[in-house]
């Protein structure tokens, strides 16, 4: 007998979850892929993936993150779809970056980056903030913002972004270190002018 | 001690708080004292706590922040439909 046959009382029938959960799934598939359609059919993927392994649900997470847990994979899986759709190319500022002193000897780009103009530690408990920092993860040129939300926010290796991307991991680093630079500029302008 | 390129390395391969403490204690004090990588590691670890706590912020939040989007109504009556049919088809 599966779980949706027992009519388990801590499972929230499927015929529920998008009353209940298709909204919060929604917005936190766009938070990563900013594609309407996209956010929808990871959405919808999610559900059906979630009927599928609804018999693995062992109630010890709320059915609503555990159907997260699920999209989360979707979404990398999308994230990955596009950037295989796209060609990753090195320019020459890339390439000098990567022969250059600094990266060789000691793997930096520089030893005086732009300081923040903010310390943005401290606005760790400030919900207003994480909105501020999402939105500049959004503006984030492609394919920058692919490969740091792949490894910074979804925790997928080098070696997998890297296959993905058909880069080397210097260049994952060049993008990555291009990546935080753009967002602390972004940060700068955004939070420090936000009012 | 870590050499600069050794810190440098194992931020780029791992985020700083997945690091064992005994490498995150080192690493912390390389980038304090370091007059080359100092600076650029310290921000490299400023983004790494950042997105960690990021990821927390939207684990804890009852709701994604993000934004106040919602799903259109066509999208959910469509979803409502093949959830329908596939927890028929699960149930068979």
């Amino acid at each position: 007998m599966t779980n949706l046959d027992k009519g388990n009382p801590n499972i929230t029938p499927p015929s529920q979850w998008v009353d209940l959960y298709g909204d919060y799934l929604y917005r936190y598939a766009m938070s990563r892929l900013k594609n309407p359609e996209v956010a929808a059919d990871c959405v919808q993927d999610t559900f059906l993936a979630g009927i599928k392994a609804l018999d693995r649900f062992d109630g010890r997470l709320d059915i609503k993150y555990w159907l997260r847990g699920i999209m989360r994979n979707k979404i990398i899986d999308q994230i990955r779809k596009s950037i295989k759709a796209q060609t990753v190319d090195i320019d020459k500022e890339d390439e000098a970056l990567m022969e250059s002193f600094w990266f060789k000897y000691s793997g930096i780009a520089t030893t005086n980056p732009d300081p923040w103009e903010f310390n943005p530690r401290k606005q760790f408990d400030n919900k207003e903030f994480w909105v501020v920092f999402r939105k500049c993860i959004d503006q984030l040129k492609e394919p920058l913002k692919q490969a740091f939300i792949l490894k910074m926010l979804e925790d997928q290796t080098t070696e997998e972004i890297c296959k993905e991307m058909d880069i080397s991991p210097n260049y994952l680093w060049v993008i990555l270190h291009r990546a935080r630079e753009q967002l602390k500029v972004l940060l700068n302008e955004n939070w420090i002018n936000k009012d | 001690m870590f050499t600069c390129k050794q810190v440098s390395s194992a931020l780029n391969k791992k985020n700083y708080q997945d690091l064992p403490t005994w490498k995150r204690v080192f690493i912390k004090m390389h980038v304090k004292c370091c007059l080359f990588c100092g600076k650029y590691n310290t921000q490299v670890i400023d983004t790494h706590e950042m997105c960690r706590e990021l990821i927390k912020n939207e684990e804890n939040s009852n709701d994604s922040e993000c934004c106040d989007v919602c799903l259109e109504e066509d999208n959910k009556t469509a979803m409502k439909e093949k959830i329908r049919q596939s927890t028929e088809s699960a149930q068979l």
